[in-house]
């Protein structure tokens, strides 16, 4: 083997060790920062009358945005359900995407509604309204019937008919808490300078579910399932929340997020040109404050919780891992001008960097990573029980980030109360090691390597919907 | 040390901090389990005896005192008490506090400095109408922590007298904290008449008086009307619209003529609050006003008015079915709405087969 060749791999070893040394230290970091934000607002709970934010008359008043595209099993009882949400000064703007199925007729049925005309308080670019519907009886809800342009189109039609200076933005297949609003608007009304500020996802597989209510959170049995609660309570309580604490979040979930309505719009509202569009907005009001000098706080926090239905089968999974990639790349590319400027901040010159490295081109240098491993032994420069221990300590510092997670949700959240709940978590740490992992970064990079190709859309996702995914229950009382 | 054996400790490391954490995510269930139960029993051991008032209360408070876990147990019992300032439970409660010296250790609390530690002493002084509470409470509305200013607007709003009110009104008029967490606070007859003394006295900012009137408005308290009336006739463009809406809320047919002028106001906000104050107060002498504003050049105030319109019945159905025929596009599409959501049957459903015809 030619000495190139051989110092070439020796090289690229040492590259790839300083790499993760770098990234386990950045993770690291941000679980502490993490830890130690979670152990701060257990302290501070106490302090918080979150139910006189929801029945105050001047708590700042929300409008609801929820686009909707072929939600017909869940639509009805979603929207009954944040309409019953305990909050009093809200408004419930649903989009009706140009859906195929009968998610207009559902949305008929259930609120009476009836067809009326309003003025738009702002003009966002948007495909064609065909009509906007409220309900004599439901006085808070506003329906926008539209030509099918995406989600972001949706969204920037329902802001502009917005009555409420906060806007929150969640998905029609996902459920709020009952107290997830009056936790967020707390933020805004504690700190006024708050722009936007995110809530945390969590996965709704597995739980007891009833008109529209959760009564009983459990995890799945399979282990896709586990698995991706995993996956999110390490983003959301691992990650996030470092990021948020150190000013720095670009990221807030499309799920569930609150923003304050006046400065979306002056930003330009959500673009409908990247499938990414929740973290491209939160990058653009980074810009549009820090180009104007303008404090910008942007937050994430963990107990208000909205409820999703996770992707069950290994398709729509992998098909949802792909286009956030994409999201991420086109995010990344959009903004490409605030990668290092020290204009923008921490935001420019550390968080952003951040990106592009681990995120971004991370799962193709992690594959490299494993493809110089197996050159080195081949070749003879490392021997075989080097390259074990460095796929063990890759393997249990990810156990590492995984169960401190969880410690981090019993400690503060509690949300999977039973010993079953937590052994299952437990082993899903173990088993997404055995090819999840694996899979997970091939589809990474597929939708790196391939993201020029972009069509811009998201695909569908079946609806199991909310009564349908777990057992049938009699009428409880909670 | 060669790399397999770095690599190999780095191994070694993170098992025995997987198994460590492990360990202890099994015992913080454990213990959580525990002092949650140990946290509910505490909870219904306060209950019972700020219910009962047993003759050992001054000796069960005094472990308040020092142990914040026991304060939050009792803080969450006390909210469960019926609130009024005057009811049955608090002259005992109050006075075992006192015994138990509880006054004399929220009082150091509140500088405390956990933040924390701070907003509880605020909230349960507040909660125990402890005397000279309101003016212990009072600096902690100017805290630099947002969850202390709060709690402290909070606390004194359970205290719900003249102190209270004069520390709540001082912190609108410095601007120590958003004025919305104030305003909320003292939306209560008990801070009525300091609010009133405060409008007597013409140095504050409009801005500031706005907001008192706000605040008289959320109390709902007739004796605020001549003041208010006054503010609508005289003041600047924000006191006359929160006049307007607060005159909603507790006025009477006095203010009859005044609102009725503001509907014409130059000022697009007090219009559409005037428009809102008409219909609450069901003042259908004003009806024809009203119907002019359905083609008003702001959306508000034709929303607000075409609401109101429907709230006088017959009348104002009327109104708006002649508005139907209006040249005025946003005028028609108001009354529209207002009759299709007025749900009053065919007068509906021909409307709306109209629109969308």
């Amino acid at each position: 083997m030619s000495a190139v060749l051989g110092d070439l791999i020796r090289l690229f070893d040492l590259f790839m060790v300083a790499y993760f040394g770098v990234l386990t230290i950045v993770t690291t970091a941000m679980a502490i920062v993490g830890w130690r934000a979670v152990e701060e607002y257990v302290r501070r709970r106490p302090l918080r009358d979150y139910g006189y934010v929801a029945r105050s008359p001047l708590s700042l008043p929300v409008s609801i945005l929820v686009p909707a595209y072929n939600e017909a099993p869940v639509i009805a009882a979603s929207i009954r359900a944040l309409i019953a949400s305990q909050f009093v000064n809200l408004e419930v703007i649903v989009v009706n995407d140009g859906s195929t199925d009968d998610t207009m007729g559902q949305l008929r049925a259930a609120f009476g509604l009836v067809l009326t005309s309003r003025v738009p308080r702002d003009h966002l670019p948007t495909l064609p309204i065909r009509g906007i519907w409220v309900s004599p009886d439901e006085p808070r809800l506003v329906v926008i019937d539209k030509e099918n342009g995406g989600k972001a189109d949706s969204l920037n039609a329902a802001l502009c008919y917005a009555r409420y200076p906060l806007v929150c933005a969640i998905d029609a297949d996902t459920m709020l808490d009952p107290a997830a609003l009056s936790r967020l608007v707390w933020e805004f009304q504690v700190s006024p300078d708050t722009v936007a500020t995110g809530g945390i996802v969590r996965v709704l597989n597995g739980s007891v579910v009833q008109d529209g209510r959760i009564l009983q959170v459990r995890t799945p049995r399979r282990f896709i399932d586990n698995i991706q609660i995993l996956e999110y309570l390490r983003a959301f309580l691992g990650a996030r929340l470092g990021w948020s604490r150190l000013g720095m979040l670009l990221i807030i979930s499309g799920a569930f997020g609150l923003f304050r309505r006046e400065v979306v719009v002056a930003a330009g509202g959500y673009d409908t040109t990247t499938v990414g569009e929740d973290a491209e907005l939160v990058l653009r009001l980074h810009r549009y404050h820090r180009e104007r000098g303008l404090p910008c706080r942007i937050t994430f926090f963990p107990d208000p919780i909205c409820w999703t239905e996770a992707p069950g089968d290994l398709r729509t999974l992998v098909r949802q891992r792909d286009r956030w990639q994409r999201g991420l790349v086109e995010m990344l590319w959009r903004h490409r001008d605030m990668i290092g400027r020290r204009r923008f901040g921490r935001v420019g010159t550390l968080a952003l960097p951040y990106f592009v490295v681990f995120e971004l081109l991370g799962p193709l240098l992690e594959l490299l990573g494993l493809v110089a491993i197996v050159a080195t032994v081949v070749f003879g420069l490392a021997s075989t029980e080097l390259v074990i221990l460095v796929a063990l300590l890759s393997v249990t510092y990810g156990f590492v980030l995984s169960i401190l997670a969880i410690l981090m949700e019993e400690r503060a959240f509690r949300r999977y109360p039973g010993w079953r709940c937590l052994a299952r978590l437990l082993l899903a740490a173990v088993v997404e090691n055995l090819g999840y992992r694996q899979l997970m970064m091939l589809v990474r990079i597929r939708a790196l390597l391939t993201a020029h190709r972009s069509s811009g859309r998201w695909g569908e996702m079946p609806r199991v919907g909310f009564s349908g995914t777990l057992r049938p229950v009699p009428a409880v009382t909670v | 040390m060669t790399g397999a054996a770095l690599v190999a400790a780095l191994v070694v490391l993170n098992t025995t901090v997987t198994l460590l954490l492990v360990v202890m995510v099994a015992t913080r269930k454990i213990t959580r389990d525990r002092r949650e139960r140990r946290s509910e029993q505490g909870k219904n051991e306060f209950r019972n005896m700020l219910r009962d008032q047993p003759a050992d209360l001054a000796a069960s408070l005094r472990t308040v005192c020092s142990d914040k876990r026991h304060q939050v147990d009792l803080l969450f019992a006390l909210r469960e008490m019926p609130a009024a300032p005057d009811a049955d439970w608090r002259e005992p409660v109050r006075g075992a506090a006192l015994i138990a010296g509880v006054e004399r250790a929220l009082a150091r609390q509140t500088l405390s400095s956990d933040p924390t530690r701070r907003g509880l002493a605020a909230l349960l002084l507040g909660q125990l109408t402890l005397p000279g509470a309101a003016e212990l409470i009072e600096p902690l509305l100017g805290d630099d922590d947002g969850d202390v200013r709060i709690s402290a607007a909070g606390a004194l709003s359970g205290i719900a007298d003249d102190a209270a009110a004069r520390a709540l009104v001082a912190a609108l008029v410095r601007g120590v904290i958003a004025p919305e967490r104030v305003v909320e606070r003292l939306a209560g007859s008990w801070a009525v008449p300091t609010l009133l003394t405060a409008l007597s006295s013409t140095q504050q900012p409009p801005t500031v008086r706005s907001w008192m009137a706000r605040a008289l408005g959320l109390a709902g308290d007739p004796r605020a009307e001549p003041t208010l009336l006054r503010m609508l006739i005289a003041g600047s463009d924000e006191e006359r619209t929160s006049a307007a809406r607060a005159l909603g809320r507790c006025g009477s047919a006095a203010s009859a003529a005044a609102l009725g002028r503001a509907l014409g106001d130059r000022c697009a906000a007090v219009r559409a609050q005037a428009a809102t104050a008409v219909g609450s107060l069901g003042m259908d002498a004003s009806g024809q006003a009203l119907e002019r504003c359905l083609a008003d050049s702001s959306w508000w105030v034709r929303s607000n008015a075409a609401t109101s319109l429907v709230s006088f019945g017959e009348p104002g159905l009327a109104a708006l079915v002649r508005t139907l025929g209006s040249r005025d596009p946003y005028a028609r599409a108001r009354a529209a709405e207002a009759l299709a959501l007025s749900g009053l049957g065919p007068t509906g459903v021909a409307v709306t087969t109209g629109l969308a015809a």
